[in-house]
């Protein structure tokens, strides 16, 4: 009884509810919403997306960073540091 | 041949050109991917924007998408060019392999690329034409002076 604790709901990927074949390098409205604040790539288990669609996203994700259509750091790390060094 | 594919290319140009030399480039590299027997499906001037991080000290770029039918060589013929060109902050050249293909102008789109192959192929033809007449001219010095040895060799047996 102790231990008992309540399994939370499994997540189910975003991308194949909506049967998503290609992850839009340009929609960054979209991969906004899979980065931390940071601008760190969420992981699978904080997202629940599917390993296949994470694959993709990941590789839009990084394509959109080199166009500068999304960051690399949050602004607030690139301007002020991450309080760790200097 | 299955060596033609859709690309997307994605061009993020400095935001402090004049619209003459932003029409400029693109009216280039329009020329320049008919020249490499590919086809423009569409251009699109999706204009100016705020660069999520500084590039060259810019905050702002000047974004161009192009939907491209291009054959097997040209993808890297097009890098090449964009690498060299100051104007262009950045830029990506992806494989669209999702869209599909329109059979009408891949046929089109291959039967230029032949055509620009065979072109090809005779300038090179040409250009080592070219580079063998001038090595003969070099060579025939040293073919003398090889016969000079072997009419030596006669005379002495």
């Amino acid at each position: 009884m102790a231990y008992y604790r309540r399994r939370r709901a499994r997540k189910v990927c975003q991308f194949c509810v909506d049967k998503v074949s290609y992850i839009d390098y340009k929609d960054t409205d979209t991969l906004w919403r899979y980065l931390t604040p940071q601008a760190k790539i969420q992981p699978r288990r904080k997202t629940g997306t599917c390993a296949k669609h994470q694959r993709m996203l990941a590789r839009a994700i990084k394509r959109a960073r080199h166009l500068a259509l999304l960051p690399f750091t949050g602004d607030h790390i690139r301007l002020y540091g991450s309080g760790s060094g200097e | 041949m299955s060596n033609i594919r859709r690309y997307e290319l994605y061009i993020v140009l400095r935001p402090d050109l004049d619209d003459e030399q932003r029409e400029a480039f693109i009216e280039s590299l329009n020329a320049f991917v008919t020249e490499q027997a590919g086809q423009i499906i569409s251009t699109q001037r999706l204009g100016k924007r705020r660069l999520a991080y500084p590039i060259q000290h810019l905050l702002e770029g000047y974004d161009v998408l192009y939907e491209l039918l291009l054959p097997a060589p040209a993808p890297n013929a097009i890098e090449a060019r964009l690498r060299l060109n100051e104007n262009v902050l950045r830029y990506l050249l992806v494989r669209r392999d999702d869209l599909p293909l329109d059979a009408g102008a891949v046929e089109a789109v291959a039967r230029q690329a032949e055509e620009k192959a065979k072109a090809d192929a005779a300038a090179a033809e040409e250009a080592a034409a070219a580079e063998e007449s001038t090595t003969t001219e070099d060579e025939t010095p040293t073919e003398e002076s090889e016969s000079a040895v072997a009419e030596s060799e006669t005379s002495e047996e």
